[in-house]
C-alpha cells in the first residue's frame, strides 16, 4: 500500500489535501501569501458544512470568516497526517457550536429564504431547501450537501467526516428518499 | 415533481448564499457533473485507444493476398501490407519441417520467394525438367490482383532463369471477393483447380478425379497438347517435356511389341491421356482383321496394358486383356 501511495503521489498531480497541507505548513511559519489559495480551495466545502450545521446563509458567512481566523492563529499546531480538511472541518464544528449557543436562532421559515433569495425560488426549491434544513439530521444534511453543493465525492466525505463508506451512501441515499417523500406528501 | 430534489436543493442553496459565496458555489456545485462527465470521456477515449491500438495491429497482421505456389507441394504465402510475407505454410511436403524453418516472415516478396525456389529445387521438387509452378493468387484488399500476377509471376520467372531453368509458371489471380483459397481443406489450389477444369473441358475424355492424380507438371504438360486455352491465366514458358517419350516413340513401341511395322498398320492414331494419374499414350491401329490397342506410359514407355482384338469372325474372337504395370514384353499372338 505504501509503495502504491509513493507511486500515486509521484505521479499524481498534488491532491487538494496536499495542496492544503502545504499552505497550512506555510501559514505555521506565519507565511500568509497563500491564504488567498486556501481560501479558494475551502470556502465551498466549508459553507456546505456550516449550513448543515448552523441552517442559516449569513450566520455560516459570519462563522466562515471565523473559522479562517481560527486555521490561520493555530495552523501551527496541525499536524499533518493527510486529512487537512478533517481537521478545519473540526475547527469549524466547534466554532459552529459555540455560535449556536451564543445565539438561540430558531429555523428559517420558507418566507424567510424567499427574502433571502437573489433570484426567485421556485416553490419546489424552497420547498426542498426548507424540508433539508428541518426534517433530515445534522449528519444527513452535513452528506447530501457536500456532495451536492461541494461536489466531494462520497469517498471523500467518508474520508473527510470519519465515517465509513457504506454508512455515507446509505445516509446519503435515505436523505434523497426522505426529501423526496417528504415533496410527494407536500404536494398532495 | 419531476426534478430530483438534490437538484432542487442544489439551487436553492445557491440562490441563497451570500453573493460572494454564490459563484464559487456554482462552480464547486457542477464539479461532480463535470467529473462524471470528465471521468465518461476519459474511458470514451481509452476504448477508443484500445480499438486504435487493435485497428492498427489487425492492419500491420492483415492479409493482403495469398499466394498459392503449386509445384508438387503445395506453399501458402500470406502477404500483408508493402508486399511482405506473413507466413508461410506447406502443403502436401515431406517434410513440412524445412519449410517452416524457412522463416519467411517479414521478408519481402521478392527474398522469400528467392529462398523459397532455392529450398525447392535444393529439394528437388524444381529441375530443369520439371520446370513447372503453377501460382495462384486470392487478394484480399482493394489491391489490383493483375499487377500481383504480373509481379509475382515476374520475379518467379527470373529467378528461376538465374537458376539456368527454363521457367514455365501459370498465374492466376482472383480479387477480393473471389473465392478464397480452400488448399488447406483439400490440396488443391485454385490454379490447378481452373488449370484442371480448363483441361476437362478442352478433352471430355478427361475427368477431373483422373486430373487431380497428375502433379503439376504433368497437367502443365497436358495442357499445353490439348491447347487449353487459359483465359484468365499468365503462361510464361513450357513445360520441359524431355522427361517424356514422344509420341512417335510411343507408337515404335507399340508396333514393336505387335512385331508389326507402320507400313503394314492402318488407322494409326495415337494420343496422350491420363489414366489413374499417370500420363499415357494411348496408340491405336488396325490390320487386316485385326484392331489393337495400347497403353503406353509417357515417363517411362513401359506397356502398362494392350489389347487386340479379332473383328471380323466371332467365333474365332480371341480376345484378351492383360493389365500389367512392370513388365513390359507383353505379346499376344
Amino acid at each position: 500500500m505504501k509503495l502504491i501511495d509513493q507511486l500515486s503521489s509521484t505521479l499524481l498531480p498534488p491532491s487538494t489535501d496536499q495542496k492544503l497541507e502545504a499552505i497550512l505548513q506555510q501559514l505555521a511559519t506565519g507565511d500568509n501569501h497563500e491564504l488567498s489559495h486556501l481560501y479558494e480551495l475551502t470556502q465551498v466545502s466549508l459553507y456546505s458544512y456550516l449550513l448543515a450545521i448552523l441552517r442559516h446563509p449569513n450566520n455560516t458567512a459570519d462563522v466562515q470568516q471565523d473559522v479562517y481566523l481560527m486555521i490561520i492563529e493555530k495552523a501551527h499546531l496541525y499536524v499533518p497526517m493527510g486529512k487537512p480538511m478533517a481537521w478545519i472541518f473540526t475547527i469549524a464544528r466547534n466554532l459552529a457550536y459555540q455560535y449556536q449557543a451564543k445565539n438561540s436562532s430558531s429555523g428559517l421559515t420558507p418566507e424567510d429564504w424567499m427574502s433571502l433569495s437573489h433570484d426567485t425560488l421556485s416553490v419546489e426549491e424552497v420547498l426542498t431547501l426548507q424540508l433539508a434544513m428541518t426534517k433530515l439530521t445534522e449528519e444527513e444534511r452535513q452528506i447530501v450537501l457536500l456532495h451536492t453543493i461541494s461536489g466531494y465525492r462520497h469517498r471523500e466525505i467518508a474520508q473527510t467526516l470519519g465515517i465509513p463508506l457504506a454508512t455515507v451512501l446509505s445516509k446519503y441515499h435515505r436523505a434523497l428518499k426522505k426529501l423526496k417523500q417528504l415533496l410527494k406528501e407536500d404536494f398532495t | 415533481m419531476n426534478n430530483k430534489p438534490q437538484n432542487n436543493l442544489q439551487q436553492a442553496v445557491i440562490k441563497t448564499a451570500p453573493s460572494a459565496m454564490r459563484q464559487a458555489i456554482g462552480t464547486a456545485a457542477t464539479k461532480t457533473q463535470l467529473s462524471t462527465t470528465k471521468r465518461l470521456i476519459y474511458s470514451m477515449l481509452s476504448v477508443m485507444v484500445i480499438m486504435l491500438s487493435i485497428f492498427t495491429f489487425s492492419n500491420q497482421a492483415k492479409v493482403m493476398a495469398y499466394v498459392t505456389i503449386d509445384v508438387n507441394p503445395t506453399f501458402e504465402l500470406k502477404l500483408g501490407r508493402n508486399y511482405q510475407v506473413l507466413n508461410l505454410v506447406a502443403i502436401g511436403a515431406d517434410d513440412t519441417k524445412v519449410y517452416t524453418q524457412l522463416e519467411l516472415s517479414g521478408l519481402p516478396l521478392e527474398d522469400a520467394l528467392i529462398k523459397l525456389i532455392d529450398t525447392l529445387i535444393e529439394k528437388g521438387y524444381l529441375s530443369i525438367q520439371e520446370n513447372s509452378m503453377l501460382i495462384s493468387i486470392d487478394v484480399q484488399d482493394n489491391t489490383n490482383p493483375e499487377d500481383l500476377k504480373i509481379l509475382i509471376t515476374d520475379n518467379v520467372a527470373k529467378i528461376l532463369a538465374s537458376k539456368e531453368i527454363t521457367p514455365n509458371v501459370v498465374t492466376t489471380a482472383t480479387p477480393r471477393g473471389g473465392s478464397k483459397t480452400t488448399v488447406k481443406n483439400t490440396t488443391t489450389s485454385t490454379a490447378k483447380q481452373q488449370l484442371m477444369n480448363a483441361l476437362a473441358k478442352a478433352d471430355s475424355t478427361l475427368t477431373l478425379d483422373q486430373l487431380a492424380k497428375l502433379n503439376i507438371h504433368e497437367l502443365l504438360i497436358l495442357a499445353s497438347l490439348k491447347q487449353v486455352d487459359f483465359s484468365n491465366v499468365t503462361v510464361v514458358g513450357t513445360a520441359n517435356q524431355s522427361g517424356l517419350i514422344t509420341k512417335q516413340q510411343a507408337i515404335e513401341i507399340a508396333l514393336n511389341n505387335a512385331s508389326l511395322t507402320a507400313n503394314q498398320v492402318q488407322e494409326l492414331e495415337a494420343e496422350m491421356e491420363t489414366e489413374d494419374g499417370l500420363m499415357i499414350y494411348e496408340v491405336e491401329f488396325t490390320t487386316n482383321n485385326q484392331e489393337y490397342k495400347y497403353y503406353i506410359n509417357a515417363i517411362n514407355g513401359t506397356i502398362i496394358k494392350n489389347r487386340h482384338e479379332i473383328e471380323k469372325d466371332d467365333e474365332d474372337k480371341t480376345s484378351s486383356d492383360k493389365d500389367d504395370d512392370d513388365e513390359d514384353d507383353e505379346s499376344e499372338d
